[in-house]
């Protein structure tokens, strides 16, 4: 059910999101060169009808490399969200539903990770395992428990005392069928919304990774290492360091409008 | 007559908990509680917020396990049955809530709402349960074009309508309705009030009916219960406890109801109701009692038999004695 | 009686939607005298509490008072702008709420809060006025005033709430009170202790008050005079006893057949038909026509002018001016 969006931050976040996940999806059909095609004659050629965003300093076009990093960037994203937001729903569900020991467990548990650095423990989990897509991933996803876990068991207590609850649990319904038919789509919308923020967070992190060497190793294409690569050029070739961080920024930009939008709509309507 | 439900000296306590444990106080939400139901009664818990009446509801309704005592069903002691047993059991005990807006899941469909009981309990097929859906909504008063609806297009009594067939679906025996009608205006109070008994005749339903307003339940029920501090100080039949009340707490209660008769000898207590965390010891209320004697304070009263149900719980009175008809405390 | 402290005449509020302006109250006009409770009743949706809201002068930011006049001793508190307003709240008419814990700040103290008005209106210094605030407290029943002045809401129980509420109408000795639903959230015997309070501070205090509740019962026990209100319009109008025993409009006859009490056990509740028309549902006609047993052709087309029959005056097609039936 899709709903008319009615604040502008809202409109301009879904806007941003849909821009960029289109461009990510004809990327996989079509980019205006070869990513990887190396053309020694036109380095660091300044944006023009030819290369919309110019050429970096092997020749290769800037504006196709954006798109096939894009899909790294929504990979990782995806992929972080996927399992915090798995791993948080069963901790979320098991410690808001329970309470109880089992309860102080989990949060204790949540608490530690959430005490932890997140850049750290991707730094060290890449330089435990080797740096790459897949730890960048497994990283990113771990750093996202924490935020996911609280939402949900938050919301689970809020909705739990509801009559609606008691009155099921009267009926003879068990612990799985209130939780996924009763409390879950209650609580969707809190949960989109940590889940725009914190693909967004992911995206940005895995740049940052990248961009320190750690992530996502070549030759796949990533947002962060483009920006690595076009430090040393900042003078001579600023295309290359704006449109890359441009792009960066409106990805994140998006998803949080995004989230924030979600969350203001819901409020208006409680 | 074989009772439906017999509750025996029920008490549910809570502890406050503190991080640090200086002191553990220990709620004593419901305290001793005992009472029997027959079949087809309409049975009154009355009381003021915090006297534990909602949680005797629910201890009976197995929402909540009591601390220790007795609950027995049809015989059954709900204790020794196993957790498969127990879910089965659910059949035939509902509850149904006092806010209609919060009693019904806001995404779901009213048939979701209804049919899901059925589904719980594995019972008929697809167009069975959709026939057995929209005879409820019939027997409230809803025809099937509320099917395809939601919560939040429903006015409050209409929720309470749909709140009380998703209780009926199931056949229960007996339906807890805890403030079931207290959210609602009056003119709608009295079309569910009337659906209640309606269908109370129709499926010999037995009720218990805890509710704050002393005038509903005079008019709803056969038998009232009054609690104080997680206790029932008095029992009897609605005429026992509305003409003749004897414990003094009971006395100022319906005394203090407001009636469309004017004001009679008003009994004004002093202070609340002390914290349930604090119970004082002996009789609950002796410290708001205007006839508080020396022994109140530290010897809990016996219940004593007035006649016939009438039951009290006060040291004014002694088993039988029918001298202190007139004692009224002002 | 003597003159009238509060009148109200022919006042309209509507409110704005995105497709058009609603009205909500009509044509409302009734006066308090000095030393007078005057309850209002109704149903939820019928525009008591907007009433109250109207003469305190706030209105949601959607509603508009669009005629009328509300004259308060020699001023017309519908012209007041916000600065007039505020040498007169709190202090000439004051507001007491319903829900006693979301009507106080849980970060002030008792003895601040009920202060506040002190402040504002008047000069004293901090003893005088916590001299003051204790004798207030002492006069609304709260036990140890010393120490409860320093004491947090969270400390008080519902009953206790609701009289700092009312001393924090009180303090500073307003010529009115409007009271909008004040022992609903209590329960029974703290109801009759409150309740008890009022009708001792009416005697003592020559307070006058404009009372509302949905409840017969309450009303029954504090208020001289009684309008009863129906879907934005007063439809009836009388002393308590008058309109009690000899109720002439169908709502209120239906309303007071539909309360259920121990006398009409064993027999069914009467029963109204319908629902309470919507702000958009409501035409030009009588609101209770479609509801109504006796309704005629013309009920649908106009809303009767009130009728004055002897201690109360109704608004309804059956009554002529003569005050008999047709």
């Amino acid at each position: 059910m899709m709903t008319k969006p009615k604040s502008i931050p809202l409109f301009i976040g879904i806007s941003l999101v849909v821009t960029i996940s289109i461009t990510m999806l004809i990327s996989f059909f079509y980019t205006p060169y070869d990513p990887n095609e190396i053309h020694s004659a036109s380095r660091l050629s300044s944006p023009s009808a030819e290369h919309l965003f110019g050429t970096d300093n092997f020749g290769r076009d800037i504006l196709s490399r954006i798109m096939e990093g894009s899909q790294t960037a929504f990979l990782t994203g995806f992929s972080a969200v996927s399992i915090g937001l798995t791993v948080g729903l069963v901790i979320g569900a098991c410690a808001g539903y329970f309470e109880g020991w089992l309860d102080e467990l989990l949060m204790r548990f949540v608490d530690a990770l959430l005490a932890f650095p997140g850049i750290l423990l991707a730094i060290m989990l890449v330089s435990v395992f080797e740096p790459g897509m897949g730890s960048t991933i497994v990283a990113l996803g771990i750093m996202s428990i924490p935020t996911f876990a609280r939402i949900i068991r938050g919301s689970i207590i809020q909705y739990k005392k509801f009559d609606f609850v008691q009155a099921s649990i009267a009926k003879g319904a068990g612990s799985l069928r209130i939780i996924f038919r009763h409390l879950l789509p209650n609580i969707t919308s809190p949960i989109l919304v940590a889940a725009s923020l914190s693909f967004s967070g992911s995206v940005l992190a895995e740049s940052g990774l990248s961009y320190l060497g750690l992530g996502v190793q070549p030759p796949d294409p990533s947002w962060g290492r483009m920006l690595k690569e076009a430090q040393p050029y900042i003078t001579s070739a600023p295309w290359y360091v704006i449109t890359t961080g441009l792009v960066i920024t409106l990805m994140v930009l998006g998803f949080n409008l995004l989230g924030d939008g979600i969350r203001d709509s819901n409020d208006n309507r409680a | 007559m074989k009772p439906v439900l017999e509750v025996e000296g029920i008490h549910k306590y809570y502890q406050d908990k503190k991080l640090f444990g200086k002191e553990q106080s220990v709620v004593k939400a419901v305290n001793g509680v005992s009472f029997s139901l027959n079949k087809g009664e309409a049975f009154g818990l009355v009381g003021e917020s915090g006297c534990g009446k909602s949680t005797t509801g629910k201890v009976i309704a197995q929402l909540i396990k009591q601390t220790s005592g007795v609950v027995r069903f049809q015989g059954q002691d709900l204790a020794e049955l196993s957790a498969k047993q127990l879910k089965a059991w659910r059949k035939q005990v509902q509850i149904v809530f006092q806010d209609p807006y919060s009693s019904l899941n806001p995404k779901k469909t009213l048939e979701w709402i209804l049919e899901e009981p059925l589904i719980i309990h594995k019972l008929g097929d697809k167009t069975w349960r959709r026939k057995r859906v929209i005879q409820v909504l019939a027997d409230v008063g809803l025809d099937a074009s509320f099917l395809k609806r939601y919560p939040h297009e429903l006015s409050g009594g209409q929720r309470q309508r749909i709140a009380i067939a998703a209780a009926l679906v199931l056949k229960p025996e007996l339906i807890v309705i805890d403030e079931g009608v207290s959210a609602l205006d009056v003119s709608v109070q009295a079309q569910i009030l009337n659906l209640l008994k309606k269908l109370q005749h129709k499926y010999d339903l037995t009720y218990i009916f805890i509710s704050h307003d002393l005038n509903v339940v005079q008019y709803f029920c056969d038998r009232i219960a009054v609690m104080y501090l997680g206790e029932i100080v008095e029992t009897g039949t609605t005429e026992d406890i509305g003409d003749q009340p004897k414990h003094p707490y009971s006395q100022a209660l319906f005394s203090a109801k407001p009636t469309m008769e004017g004001t009679t000898d008003r009994i004004i207590l002093k202070g609340d109701m002390p914290d349930p965390a604090h119970a004082p010891a002996g009789c609950p209320f002796h410290t708001r009692c205007p006839l508080a004697m020396e022994q109140c304070g530290h010897v809990k009263p016996e219940r004593v038999q007035m006649a016939g149900m009438h039951h009290v719980s006060c040291h004014l009175y002694e088993e039988g004695d029918m001298s202190h008809e007139n004692r009224r405390c002002i | 009686m003597t003159d009238a402290l509060l009148t109200i005449d022919d006042v309209n509020v509507s409110f704005r939607f995105s497709d058009g302006h609603y009205p909500a109250l009509n044509h409302i006009s009734f006066s308090v005298s000095q030393n007078e409770v005057v309850g209002i009743v109704g149903e939820s949706g019928c525009g008591k509490s907007l009433t109250a809201r109207t003469i305190m002068g706030i209105l949601p930011d959607n509603a508009m008072l669009s005629q009328g006049s509300i004259m308060f001793d020699d001023t017309d508190l519908a012209r007041l702008d916000e600065q007039e307003w505020q040498a007169i709240r709190g202090r000439r008419i004051s507001m007491i709420f319903q829900e006693p814990m979301t009507s106080l700040n849980p970060l002030l103290t008792i003895g601040r809060q009920i202060e506040e008005v002190l402040k504002k209106h008047t000069k004293k210094t901090k003893r005088d006025m916590k001299a003051k605030t204790i004798s207030v407290m002492n006069s609304v029943g709260l036990p140890r005033a010393e120490a409860l002045y320093k004491s947090y809401p969270h400390h008080l129980s519902g009953g206790m709430r609701q009289r700092v509420v009312i001393a924090m109408a009180l303090i500073g000795e307003p010529d009115l009170i409007i009271a909008d639903e004040p022992t609903t959230a209590l329960d029974v015997t703290i109801q009759a202790q409150i309740l008890d309070l009022f009708k001792s501070l009416k005697a003592t205090r020559n307070m006058s008050m404009v009372f509302i509740s949905h409840d017969w019962g309450v009303i029954r026990s504090v208020c001289d005079r009684v309008i009863v209100m129906y879907a934005g319009r007063i439809v009836e109008e009388g002393t308590v006893e008058a309109l009690l025993q000899n109720p002439q409009h169908p709502y209120t006859k239906a309303l007071i057949q539909s309360i259920p009490d121990h006398t009409k056990k064993g027999q069914m509740l009467y029963t109204i038909p319908g629902t309470v028309p919507g702000l958009k549902e409501r035409g030009s006609g009588c609101p209770f026509a479609s509801r109504c047993q006796h309704k005629q052709a013309i009920c649908e087309q106009k809303f009767p002018e009130p009728v004055r029959m002897g201690e109360q005056s109704v608004a309804c097609h059956l009554y002529s001016e003569a005050g008999v039936l047709e």
